[in-house]
């Protein structure tokens, strides 16, 4: 079954993750790119005044004018976990899978929203899901549920792990191949990822990739990462390093149907990586895929024989304890004690931040400037923590700002102005979403107020008075002023 | 920390209309200000005082070139 899915999917080649602006970077190196990967949650945009999400249509026609074949990739809907895709956004998934013509769609082996007597909510970071025989039974019936839904064959990809290894769980290759076999579903193997968690102590390679059933990899993912505060971070921040290279050249003969290999990069990190660099990489994962070979080697993969096949925590306890700790909220049990005595947690914990705080700084652009510029930045990393301590992360960019606005308002910090600049910050990305104009009142002069925090510059001359600045609509990239939905994956 | 230099309150709200292209990228409206600032100067030079009756003075960014010029018959 799975090699006859697998035979029917074309081979797409080597590819890059696509971001907004990077046609220059394809043009220049047209014949190293032949597929681009897309993550359709940075095509989606939250409404403002609404619980609605919508694709953005010009971000998604930008994307279909490219001639390169696409993959989508999700991150905002993982299938690791015990709370299901939602029927919404699976709606908007299979909508970017069929115009954007993909012949699989993949997403990851994780959770990021739990259930609790609070309701739904969403952990701000792909988690790392319970590795037992109820959490493969958990991850199954989430897949079954996207495959339900969307029109192309699915894959999973092996995700990130920060945790050390519990002796009361599979080991991770085992975890993903019984998940993969259960729900007949290909895999994206992310060599990155697995590498990462073998820097950081997790199962050593050559025994992940044994307990893999090989033969339904049907596309690698690689990155580079950084090492920070004695971690190996999966930061899609540049250059791959050496040894995953290495690993993808030995592995790749023995992927009978590997469709894809994608080079996972951040934007933020092109310039520092620098066009030169970029096009050697896409070289040297084009002789990677000239490795592969069209036999199978079938190989029997190992399985363990777990001594109790389903140990406690339940995977909805481990979800839901793991969730708790990562956004602070409140866990006496004791496997919550157990946890935080794990390194692991702290390095969730603040990469979870660093995106909480970088969707802020970056949506509010003006406001965080001037509390910055009036009070320093430690001030700011205060009521940020503040913030965090007391409000869940969100999805969107959108909702984290607002809520963010709303905990200032509520604060009342000394800062001056900022009543006022906030609300021009929020009408900016309301006009741009919505279209429709949108007045701020201010007590002082806009003028040399925005101009300097425009600039970056402390506003040190001001007239009082009445003023009033309008905003109106015409032609903007939304996606310059809000992008999608943001996820660590 | 550098102190603040707070002005004399101008007399008569004064509008500008901007569009969100340029509200959304610094560099274009640092120089929209820019010019917007010193339209509001020469306008304030040119009509001189008006006793304190309030006057609406309206100022509009075209979004392609970022010149202001001043609305005909503000609201």
């Amino acid at each position: 079954m799975p090699a006859v899915t697998a035979m029917r999917l074309p081979e797409v080649g080597v590819g890059v993750t696509w971001f907004a602006g990077m046609e220059p970077l394809l043009q220049a190196n047209a014949e190293l790119v032949d597929v681009l990967e897309i993550e359709p949650q940075t095509l989606w945009r939250r409404q403002p005044h609404a619980r609605t999400v919508a694709i953005d249509t010009a971000a998604l026609e930008a994307v279909q004018r490219q001639s390169h074949a696409k993959l989508v990739h999700s991150v905002g809907l993982p299938v690791g976990g015990t709370v299901p895709p939602q029927s919404d956004d699976v709606k908007l998934l299979s909508t970017v899978a069929l115009e954007l013509d993909t012949p699989w769609l993949s997403e990851h082996l994780s959770f990021n929203c739990v259930e609790d007597e609070s309701g739904a909510w969403h952990t701000g970071s792909l988690l790392p899901p319970r590795q037992t025989l109820a959490g493969v039974e958990a991850a199954v019936a989430s897949i079954r549920a996207l495959s339900a839904w969307v029109p192309v064959p699915v894959a999973i990809e092996t995700g990130v792990n920060y945790l050390q290894p519990r002796g009361d769980e599979l080991p991770d290759g085992e975890f993903v191949g019984r998940v993969a076999e259960a729900a007949d579903c290909g895999i994206l193997l992310d060599l990155h990822n697995v590498w990462t968690n073998h820097q950081n102590g997790r199962q050593p390679l050559g025994d992940y990739i044994d307990q893999l059933p090989l033969e339904r990899v049907w596309e690698l993912h690689v990155a580079g990462g950084y090492y920070h505060r004695g971690f190996w971070r999966d930061g899609h921040s540049g250059e791959v390093p050496a040894d995953v290279l290495e690993l993808a050249a030995r592995i790749v003969p023995r992927l009978v149907n590997l469709k894809a290999i994608i080079f996972e990069l951040f934007p933020s990190h092109l310039p520092q990586l620098g066009a030169r660099v970029f096009r050697s990489q896409m070289d040297s994962l084009h002789r990677v895929w000239d490795r592969r070979c069209g036999t199978a080697v079938r190989k029997t993969w190992v399985r363990s024989n777990p001594p109790e096949p389903n140990p406690a925590p339940s995977p909805k306890e481990w979800e839901r304890t793991l969730a708790c700790l990562t956004v602070h909220k409140r866990c006496d049990s004791p496997l919550a004690t157990e946890l935080r005595k794990d390194r692991g947690m702290a390095v969730i914990r603040e990469m979870v931040e660093k995106l909480r705080g970088s969707m802020v700084v970056r949506t509010l652009r003006l406001s965080s400037r001037l509390i910055i510029l009036e009070r320093g930045t430690a001030y700011l990393e205060q009521l940020l923590a503040t913030f965090w301590r007391t409000h869940p992360p969100q999805a969107f960019a959108l909702d984290e700002a607002e809520a963010f606005a709303a905990f200032l308002r509520e604060e009342k910090p000394y800062v001056p102005f900022l009543g006022e600049v906030l609300e021009y910050d929020r009408a900016v990305i309301a006009v741009a979403l919505d279209g429709e104009e949108r007045s701020i009142a201010f007590g002082a002069d806009p003028l040399p107020l925005l101009r300097a925090l425009g600039a970056g510059r402390r506003p040190t001359e001001i007239t009082t008075g009445e003023f009033e600045i309008r905003l109106t609509p015409d032609l903007v990239n939304s996606q310059a002023v809000l992008p999608g939905m943001e996820v660590i994956h | 920390m550098a102190s603040r230099t707070v002005c004399a309150k101008r007399h008569g709200p004064i509008r500008v209309t901007l569009p969100v292209s340029v509200a959304s990228d610094l560099e274009k409206l640092e120089r929209a200000l820019a010019n917007a600032s010193q339209a509001v100067e020469e306008r304030d030079r040119r009509s001189g005082w008006h006793g304190g009756f309030m006057q609406v003075r309206e100022f509009v960014i075209d979004p392609a070139s970022l010149e202001v010029t001043e609305a005909a018959c503000p609201q």
